[in-house]
């Protein structure tokens, strides 16, 4: 187990590296860099042509991305290995591991609240519509799973906020309040994104726990522990849902790395200053070095649940062994 | 389970990240102080003693006599006097913005800040508005446009100022015993350090080598309290470019740390408290601020919210007072009304300061010939644009809008009556047509794929969608258009690369010279058509050096007359204007339009009683 444990840490380091460059070539062969935005996008901007295009130049010069692209990745990486990611240029003058780890506990509590809340909620209904299937009720949840489904959260979420203003004048706190700083604030900001993620994560979870279910409950052994007796609680929980759980944890382990990577439209549209939005400025604004590390931090979380969910397999399916 | 699976299943997520990844990425002086009579009229009241003998019928009882009274009238009498004014700067006055009456202490406002938050917060190199946002409350500046008549510049930090007889300079007065928020006085070292920063041949940003590189040579100390500007060449331009917000005044200690982007320390209104990156920025009352009874207000906060349903919920929900940035469209309007009640908001009206145009690279057949130019020129629908890209809401057609520059611009009237702008267009596209068949193209032409560009944003698209439509109806001239993000679309305009596009550009001072030396002038930085032509580079450099008022004036009617009736890089479509959304118990706030003067909030208070 530890040999293999040892074996899937080592290879998180060129699988990072080999994905970070990939995205800086990508960014590298796109037009236009944070100079040509500073120097000819910005409002009050544009000095006159000719010494614009020297200060570009000098610029490009002064943050070395007139370089050879080998070179500044080797640089980038030798930083690296000192633990440094490199400055941010979005936000001048700011490490980047430092603008990263501001924003990185704002979007983790926000995946965490989700993926708990949406535990909580689809696997039930999962279990319940599959025993009740082809019921009322069975319908009434398939409604509910596909509406989550299909409808956009951002979409919901713009609704619930004009829906929340219009009748009730209330709205989630603008600002920001870390859970441990003021937690009645940090709830009321997070009651309203959380439920949205959880129930567009929740609503695929929940069909995928119904369909697994009702494969279960068909076999063989499912019948003779009802057979023996068994009350159907136990048939459901201890044999039928045990059997599901694979696939569903699975799913659930890839929904929570999506969500620490980031809910890009939900934090902006709720004001919370966590990774997606980040990300997003970074890119816009061909903020390299965040760029690169936010691939990199996106990268081995990835790496990490993976190799989670792959040590719990072990532990939910004892027929599974690692060496 | 063999190690090479896991190997391969580790790739997984890799190869999805990757896919992302590649989605995401395609994706003059002053005036010599020239003595001259004017011959001025005025009107004086003049008290007068008349008699006068009038009749009035009065009511006695049953009596009906003649009464003589004697009246005395306040008459206006129209005097011609002689009065002596110095010319060509603007009036040198040592007062003060007006102070409002009947404001309020105390209490909280909340406002939005531009979408893009500040990279920092020196205001000198940071580009984006939400910069001078940000740094609005803290600074002042050495003038300041008078928030109760954006017409006139006034003191700010200066007292007085005056210009050298050479008109190569400008000395300016300090005001005495401000002090910064930390405590520390505030003189004539902390002005030239300011300047001197942007003089520095080794900083640089774009504001700096086109307001302070473009205009200064040196900044003199000449005592604690007076300092003074020698300009590259007289000129009036110096004056309407202090007013600007760019232009604030730091502390010299703090530029001595090269902490700038980190402290804001001025001798604002408002003191700096803390800044929460994407989320806020906090100020309180900065107690010793040097007016008077200012601020009314105990704290102000600025909210950095991109989306608008959420504006909405926080204006509705008593979060925030005021909608300035991004502003609203109509119906954002209409939902803040339903929800709050259309007594409970008040939608000001202001021109945003945006000049969209239409670009040709006149390095580039077909318009590097002036025909094809002056054919789109005249073909150009400005009203079907503005209607389609800002909901009519502007000024179409204006190469100035005179609802930010006042007298200075071509009256609406006129500009309706002006080649490209007339309606209806058929006699401009009768020439339009005969220019494109005199310069070898009857029926059209298409551009080469590529060759038309525009920003990948919904403004962006519209900005070339719009007006190749209409060429694509009016003279058959066709591309497909390319539609990029930013970077990509400034690193191409700036090489040249490309043949039309549409851009909106914003102006950040009170003088002409904001738009002609920043998109049509040969050497302004956004001319990106590299559009010359000699006749209007001599209006344009006898501008800059003009130091009689009202020869500048003229000399910017005849530029704008010139782009239309004989040509340009730049097809002024539309200045957009926009609307501010402030809560009713907000009072004292008025839009000074572009001008960030307005985000200084010195001025305002919260009245929650009406």
């Amino acid at each position: 187990m530890y040999s293999y444990l040892v074996k899937r840490g080592l290879l998180f380091v060129p699988t990072a590296l080999l994905a970070v460059f990939i995205v800086f070539l990508i960014m590298k062969a796109a037009p236009g860099d944070i100079v040509t935005i500073m120097v000819y996008g910005e409002e009050g901007g544009a000095g006159p042509l000719a010494e614009s295009k020297a200060l570009e130049e000098k610029l490009r010069e002064e943050m070395g991305f007139n370089r050879p692209l080998v070179v500044q990745f080797f640089d980038w990486v030798t930083q690296l290995a000192k633990g440094d990611l490199g400055e941010s240029f979005t936000q001048r003058g700011r490490k980047t591991v430092t603008v990263i780890g501001e924003r990185f506990p704002r979007t983790v509590e926000l995946a965490l609240l989700t993926i708990i809340l949406t535990f909580l909620w689809s696997i039930p209904l999962g279990v319940l519509a599959a025993t009740k299937a082809d019921t009322h009720v069975d319908r009434a949840i398939q409604i509910f799973s596909v509406a989550g489904l299909s409808v956009p959260n951002f979409w919901i979420a713009t609704l619930c906020l004009i829906f929340l203003a219009q009748l009730v004048g209330w709205s989630p706190p603008v600002g920001w309040s870390g859970p441990l700083e003021d937690p009645a604030t940090n709830f009321k900001k997070m009651l309203i994104p959380v439920l949205i993620l959880a129930y567009s994560q929740g609503a695929p979870l929940l069909r995928l726990t119904r369909a697994q279910m009702m494969e279960v409950l068909r076999e063989d052994y499912v019948r003779t522990a009802r057979a023996k007796g068994m009350s159907e609680q136990a048939v459901v929980y201890r044999h039928a849902l045990r059997n599901s759980v694979i696939p569903i944890f699975t799913m659930l382990a890839w929904d929570l790395g999506r969500l620490v990577n980031g809910a890009v439209l939900i934090e902006v549209i709720f004001v919370i200053p966590g990774l997606g939005s980040l990300f997003v400025q970074a890119i816009a604004n061909r903020d390299f070095a965040l760029i690169q590390g936010l691939v990199l931090i996106n990268v081995l979380i990835m790496l990490g649940i993976n190799l989670i969910v792959d040590m719990v397999y072990g532990y939910l399916d004892p027929r599974i062994r690692y060496t | 389970m063999p190690v090479h699976r896991h190997v391969l299943r580790s790739f997984i997520p890799l190869s999805l990240i990757l896919v992302l990844m590649s989605v995401v990425a395609c994706g003059g002086a002053a005036p010599a102080p020239q003595i001259v009579e004017k011959e001025v009229v005025r009107e004086v009241p003049v008290e007068k003693v008349v008699e006068k003998e009038v009749i009035r019928e009065v009511p006695v009882e049953r009596i009906v006599e003649k009464e003589v009274i004697k009246e005395v009238e306040v008459e206006k009498e129209v005097v011609i006097e002689k009065i002596v004014v110095a010319t060509p700067a603007p009036v040198a006055t040592g007062k003060l913005a007006p102070l409002p009456a009947g404001g309020k202490y105390g209490g909280e406002l909340v406002r939005n800040m531009n979408p893009g938050e500040p990279r920092d917060l020196d205001f000198q190199s940071c580009g984006p508005g939400s910069c001078l946002i940000a740094a609005a409350p803290v600074y002042n500046g050495l003038l300041r446009i008078n928030p109760a008549n954006t017409n006139e510049i006034i003191g700010d930090l200066a007292s007085t100022w005056e210009p050298s007889d050479d008109g190569l300079s400008f000395t300016f007065r300090l005001r005495e015993g401000i002090t910064f928020h930390d405590g520390m006085p505030f003189t004539a070292a902390d002005v030239k350090a300011t300047f001197d920063r942007g003089l520095d041949p080794d900083f640089h940003s774009t504001r700096v080598e086109r307001h302070i590189k473009k205009l200064i040579t040196q900044v003199d100390l000449i005592d604690d309290q007076t300092v003074r500007f020698v300009q590259t060449s007289p000129g009036l331009l110096l004056i309407p470019t202090l007013a600007s917000n760019w232009m604030m005044v730091v502390p010299k200690h703090v530029l001595e740390e090269e902490a700038l982007g980190e402290k804001a320390i001025g001798t604002g209104a408002f003191k700096f408290v803390k800044w929460d990156r994407d989320v806020e920025l906090v100020y309180e009352r900065n107690q010793d601020y040097f007016e008077e009874g200012l601020p009314f207000l105990d704290k102000l906060r600025i909210l950095q919210i991109n989306d608008r349903a959420t504006i909405i919920g926080a204006l509705a929900s008593d979060q925030m007072n005021m909608w300035l940035a991004a502003p609203p469209r109509p119906t954002d309007i209409e939902k803040v009304e339903q929800q709050l009640g259309a007594d409970k908001v008040n939608a000001i009206p202001y021109p945003v300061g945006v000049n969209q145009t239409f670009i040709f690279n006149t390095q580039r057949p077909p318009f590097d010939d002036i025909r094809v130019r002056r054919a789109v020129f005249l073909a150009l629908d400005r009203q079907d644009y503005l209607d389609k890209v800002w909901r009519g809401q502007g000024v179409a057609g204006a190469v100035l809008d005179p609802a930010i520059y006042g007298d200075v611009a071509i009256p609406l009237e006129e500009v309706n009556q002006m080649p490209g702008v007339r309606q209806p267009k058929d006699e401009d596209l009768a020439e339009a047509k005969r220019l494109m068949a005199e310069a070898g193209f009857p029926d059209g032409f298409k551009l080469e794929d590529n060759e038309c560009l525009g920003q990948n944003t919904a403004q962006g698209r519209l900005y070339m969608e719009v007006p190749i439509a209409q060429l694509r109806t009016a003279l058959n001239i066709d591309c497909d258009i390319v539609l990029q993000d930013r970077p990509s679309v400034f690193a191409r305009v700036a090489e040249g690369d490309f043949t039309l596009y549409g851009h909106g550009s914003g102006v950040q001072f009170k003088d002409p010279d904001s738009i002609f030396g920043l998109i049509i002038a040969p050497d302004a930085g956004r001319n990106w058509g590299r559009w010359e032509h000699p006749e209007f580079t001599e209006l344009y450099n006898e501008q800059l050096n003009a130091i009689d008022i009202e020869r500048r004036r003229e000399l910017h009617l005849q530029m704008q007359k010139f782009v239309y009736e004989v040509d340009t890089g730049h097809v002024p479509m539309t200045w957009n204007h926009a609307v501010n959304l402030v809560r009713s118990e907000v009072k004292g706030w008025h839009s000074l339009g572009p001008w960030f003067e307005h985000n200084r909030m010195d001025r305002v208070w919260i009245d929650k009683g009406n």
